[in-house]
């Protein structure tokens, strides 16, 4: 019994533990990744933050970054810089910044740099050794003309931040320029002749909403809040959901273990029957008993209580320690109470249920057994002439012990459905994860593909500064180590329509939000929602979606499309802007491109060769779903809306229920398209090439997408004239990646492509591992612990059960059964009352695993039967040795022991 | 010709620091059909004796002979099956399994050893101890006479060599006592059944055919009586 209430009072106290652990570590890598505030507001010194702290729209004190230069690598590109400047207090305290090596600078000329800005400057210096920068030294919002030499000690590598933040969404990117990345110590004075910029950190009052952007332009606000809300990706979305999930489990393990304490505490009650008979004849009352039964509970809590906080608090830390830097546990006092208060009062609780039932028997009621005459009245009992002893014993037992067992039932089934939906979303995690890449390396370039006209190529890009050339792709493959590079082009077409846009490209262009692809500024849309103005609340922004969609959204031409239209003779024309990929003929596996993704039509390769057909993604019906987010901005998306179209998460299913728009494909296989290839050669001649298709297939039956696009081989593009050169390598290694091996191959790329981002799937499948491995102890210690609660429920049980009727198995021993027999009668009771549970818990499993999964991993999670076996498989065995065990006891003494010490 | 003999029963017990010597050297013979009574004082180690000689005790040393063959070289299993085919008991406190009905608790020792009950046997038992209407119930809605009458019953359904009864009559009124004892008494000689049975009341011990007076573990008096 004192094992239990340890048990009970663990788990109990657990919970305040886990959900404290699990809120300070989502903060904690909220804070990690994107600092404490919720604001930050670039050119702050233009600003006067007087007013809005008056009012209360400011939260706290203000903190502010002090930009005094920016800074770049002597040797490598201007563009590749960061702003260097120090925090004071207080932004140093929202700010957050994080020292993964080294620390940060205390003396004059040293710098700390967060590790993304080391290699964007592409500074191999070791910490402690001198780093030469060029600078320009910060003139309030610009910078002073001449450029100067700064030199500083590195002395700290910090985690990235500024990186993080602008990467929150296609806005920031341009406004997290202006954030250092690289620091110096506190009052570190500017060049003479320069201002120093500020940088703004603080958090709203979120009652007064809105008031601050009265005054500060959006352009200048990054409101990190907003991401951290909508934030669906990344480990503090997942911490998030967990928080409820850890919350739910918590519950439920304290729940089960509380049950347990339950049962042992009925069962030493039951041992005590007599004991509390002869108390009640001698005078005791229900009062008298429940307080000397109720102490004598107390006390034991009591003398647990220690031991059992620090099991709770030592396994809460083990935890959190093996989940890494991020998860942080460190409760203060109010918790640590609430964990002692909440361990005391479950197992108090639990201990009372059954001292209130026994305590209203009657004292004779107590003394004699007349509990089995109360089971049997209501019960039709047969007597047998020929029967199986153990089976028939078995089968009495479970008639009469009914309630107990269902309870047992209970806590089996929940411990199989939570286990194997645990196991099933581990199953499911690591079968993803496993066959993810087939390549090795990934290098990206769309400059070409984003120049400031979307309806005409750059060539001057593509002459001059495109670095994914023929040459570059020889170049990788004669590093020994290559086995293979493919390339993938992407360019932009037009296609030529005699009168308006069908509808179906319309809805498309509704999509080309935060583009200049489209024939109307949309983007401006966006920002007519999203910035100040007259009554622009959230409502308001929802109510001019929902009200006249299409009207906003083509209410601004575009001037590019104009302009093109113009010097591309296409005046009685209409064009349809569309991005085409092109792979090369032996390696044509996009994504979409598989046998069950084509609608109609097939793919012949040499047809698409030639340039004769090419392939388009066009789903049968498509949808543009918009909606005005409440902390600003809007969330939007273009969605297949084919049944067969798979949706991919949660998210993705609330903005399909929001569709403003929608059509059906207009395309048929056969038909044909009339492409134009517009190009600028950087000296405004622009060229136009036309071009009549047909479409050979068309795809898209169950992506979730609804972006239209054309699909070709890199020899079919090739029959415009125009020669364009690579968006994207994939590298495929000979051998296996090892860190060894990535680390040369990283060298040898750099040199190849300097400054350009390398993709090492070996690194993503690094970390990935890492992810894997906190994914796998998290479920593995989840399932241990519910199979430990579990199997010490089911033994506690069983132990009460053989307890109880030791006198039986002694009587049973002394007509001659023998120990076999005893344990097959007891294994028939167990393996019924397992089969109840695991039949319960395996078809609610079964039944309801989408909806389960969803709600305690927040992801859909694929069916997997062996859980369900091995679960079976580990229960039973333990269930058998404890049987056996306690038999064993009960046989090693003496059948008169047994008879007598009842 | 005796059934069951006992050389040198010695039976020892731990009490706290201290040993308790509950049988001390004991040497006895039994013989086939014989109705013997063993009385001695609380405390005396006569149930001790009783429990040890058939086998539901092991004896600190010494041994027990059942059909001259040693009951040491029986493993568990052995002793088992002969418990179920050689011995019946009856406890004082009837001992009767409380999830079973009466008949059920009779035929518990036939289906351990999973033979068909001889129903004209069971019959004869069953009229003999009059509780044929008591069958259908289970043990708690009975009374301790019909409980102790449906351990005898039990104790003799697979008609055993030997029945060892520990103070029968001791949680019964007067009458019900003397009841169980002349039935006792009766299925023994009827059925030809070796009788060993522990009692403190002198009116039981009267009714054997040979009494052994236990004091301090060891036999004082062993008296025979031709009745």
């Amino acid at each position: 019994m004192i094992i239990g209430i340890v048990l009970a009072m663990m788990f109990s106290s657990g919970v305040p533990f886990f959900i404290s652990c699990m809120n300070s570590s989502r903060d904690e890598i909220q804070y990690r990744k994107q600092g404490k505030q919720e604001t930050i507001v670039i050119d702050a010194q233009n600003y006067d933050f007087d007013i809005p702290i008056e009012q209360g729209a400011i939260d706290g004190d203000i903190g502010f970054a002090h930009v005094l230069s920016y800074a770049w690598n002597e040797r490598e590109d201007f563009s590749d810089g960061t702003m260097i400047g120090w925090l004071d207090d207080r932004a140093t305290e929202l700010y957050y910044p994080i020292v993964s090596e080294g620390r940060m600078p205390k003396k004059q000329n040293e710098i700390a740099i967060e590790k993304s800005a080391l290699q964007r400057m592409r500074l191999d210096t070791k910490l402690g050794e001198k780093v030469t920068l060029k600078a320009l030294i910060c003139d309030s919002d610009e910078f002073l003309e001449e450029e100067t030499d700064v030199a500083y000690t590195l002395v700290g590598i910090l985690s990235d931040k500024k990186s993080n933040i602008e990467h929150f969404y296609d806005e920031a990117i341009t406004k997290a320029n202006k954030i250092p990345a690289a620091f110096v110590t506190k009052d570190t004075q500017i060049e003479i002749g320069g201002k120093e910029a500020l940088v703004a950190f603080f958090n709203e009052n979120r009652k007064e909403d809105g008031y601050l952007y009265t005054d500060v332009p959006y352009t200048n606000i990054i409101d990190t809040s907003f991401v951290y809300y909508f934030s669906s990706t990344d480990s503090y979305a997942t911490i998030s959901n967990n928080v409820g999930t850890v919350t739910f489990l918590s519950v439920l393990l304290a729940f089960m273990s509380c049950f347990g304490i339950v049962n042992a505490f009925n069962s030493n009650l039951k041992e005590r029957k007599k004991q509390i008979g002869m108390l009640k004849a001698v005078g005791a009352t229900r009062k008298q008993l429940i307080t000397i039964f109720g102490r004598e509970a107390f006390i034991i809590c009591l003398l647990t209580a220690p031991l059992s906080v620090a099991l709770s608090y030592g396994a809460v830390r083990a935890y959190a320690n093996i989940m890494g830097d991020s998860f942080i546990f460190e409760p203060d006092f109010l918790v640590l109470i609430a964990g002692v208060f909440l361990g005391i009062i479950c197992v108090m609780l639990s201990s009372l249920i059954p001292l209130f039932n026994i305590s209203r028997l009657s004292p004779m009621q107590a003394i004699r057994n007349i509990e089995m005459m109360r089971k049997i009245r209501n019960k039709k009992i047969k007597t047998q002439t020929s029967f199986s002893v153990e089976r028939h014993l078995a089968k009495r037992k479970l008639l009469f012990s009914k309630g107990k067992n269902i309870a047992i039932s209970v806590i089996i089934a929940c411990c199989v459905i939570i286990s194997c939906l645990s196991l099933s979303f581990l199953n499911s995690v690591l079968e993803n994860t496993a066959t993810y890449y087939d390549i090795d390396y990934e290098i990206n370039d769309y400059g070409g593909v984003g120049s400031s006209n979307s309806f005409i190529n750059d060539l001057s890009y593509q002459n001059t500064e495109s670095p994914l050339t023929e040459n570059k792709k020889q170049e990788v493959l004669e590093i020994p180590q290559v086995k293979d590079i493919y390339g993938e082009k992407q360019v932009k077409l037009n296609i030529v329509f005699k009168g308006e846009v069908p509808e179906y490209l319309q809805i498309n262009e509704y999509a080309s939000f935060t583009t200049t692809s489209s024939r109307f500024l949309t983007a401006e849309f966006s920002d007519a929602l999203s910035t100040s103005g007259q009554g622009n609340s959230y409502s308001d922004y929802s109510k001019k979606i929902n009200d006249n969609l299409k009207a906003y959204m083509q209410a601004a031409p575009n001037p590019d499309y104009i302009h093109t239209k113009k010097v591309a003779d296409f005046e009685n024309e209409e064009l349809f802007n569309v991005e085409v990929t092109a792979q090369s003929s032996e390696l044509f596996v996009f994504d979409e491109i598989t046998k069950d993704n084509i609608i109609a039509g097939e793919i012949n390769i040499d047809k698409l060769n030639s340039g004769e057909e090419i392939l388009i993604y066009a789903p049968e019906k498509i949808g543009f779903s918009c909606e005005a987010n409440p902390g600003g901005g809007i969330s939007y998306g273009l969605y297949n809306l084919a049944p067969e179209a798979e949706v991919d998460n949660t998210s993705d299913m609330v903005f399909r229920d929001n569709i403003k728009a929608e059509a059906d494909s207009p395309f048929k296989v056969g038909d044909t398209l009339t492409l134009t290839l517009l190009c600028d050669d950087g000296n405004g001649n622009i060229t136009r090439e036309d071009k009549e298709v047909k479409i050979g297939a068309i795809l898209g039956k169950n992506s979730s997408s609804g972006v239209f696009r054309i699909f070709t081989t890199l020899e079919g593009l090739d029959t415009f004239k125009t020669n364009f050169n690579y968006s994207i390598f994939d590298i495929e290694l000979k051998a296996d990646c090892s860190a060894e091996l990535d680390e040369i191959m990283q060298a040898e790329l750099s040199s190849i492509f300097p400054g350009k981002d390398i993709t090492s799937v070996f690194e993503f499948f690094e970390s990935e591992k890492q992810e894997r491995k906190m994914m796998i102890i998290s479920i593995a210690s989840l399932v241990f612990v519910f199979l430990c609660v579990s199997i010490s429920l089911i033994n506690n049980s069983i132990s009460a059960q053989i307890r109880d009727g030791k006198r039986t198995l002694g009587t049973l021993r002394a007509v001659g059964a023998s120990e076999k027999e005893l344990v097959s009668s007891y294994i028939i009771q167990i393996a019924n009352i397992m089969l109840l549970g695991f039949g319960a818990g395996s078809i609610i499993y079964l039944c309801s695993y989408r909806f389960i999964g969803l709600i305690a991993f927040g992801d859909y999670v694929p069916i997997a039967i062996w859980p369900v076996l091995l679960i079976f498989i580990i229960l039973s065995i333990a269930c058998y040795i404890n049987l056996k065990l306690k038999i064993k006891t009960i046989t090693n003494n003496s059948i008169v022991e047994n008879i007598r010490e009842l | 010709m005796n059934i069951i003999e006992c050389k040198n029963l010695t039976k020892e017990y731990l009490s706290g620091e201290n040993t308790v010597v509950a049988l001390n050297d004991v040497s006895l013979e039994f013989e086939k059909g014989e109705f013997c009574a063993i009385t001695g004082p609380s405390g005396s180690g006569k149930s001790t004796f009783l429990h040890v000689l058939s086998s539901l005790e092991n004896a600190t040393s010494g041994e027990v002979i059942y059909n001259n063959e040693s009951l040491k070289n029986y493993n568990d299993n052995q002793l088992s099956i002969l418990r179920r085919r050689r011995f019946g008991f009856v406890f004082q406190a009837y001992n009767l399994v409380e999830e079973l009905t009466g008949y059920e608790n009779i035929l518990l020792p036939i289906m351990l050893d999973k033979k068909k009950p001889d129903e004209e046997y069971l019959k004869k038992i069953i009229d003999i101890l009059g509780i044929e209407d008591r069958l259908s119930h289970l043990p708690s809605a009975l009374s301790g006479g019909q409980q102790q009458r449906i351990a005898i019953a039990r104790a003799l359904a697979n008609k055993p060599s030997i029945l060892f009864a520990d103070e029968p009559t001791g949680n019964l009124d007067g009458k019900s006592g003397r009841e169980v004892l002349s039935l006792l008494k009766y299925v023994s000689k009827e059925l030809g059944v070796t009788l060993i049975l522990v009692t403190h009341d002198l009116h039981v011990a009267e009714q054997a055919d040979r009494v052994i007076r236990i004091e301090d573990g060891a036999v004082v008096e062993d008296s025979k009586f031709n009745q």
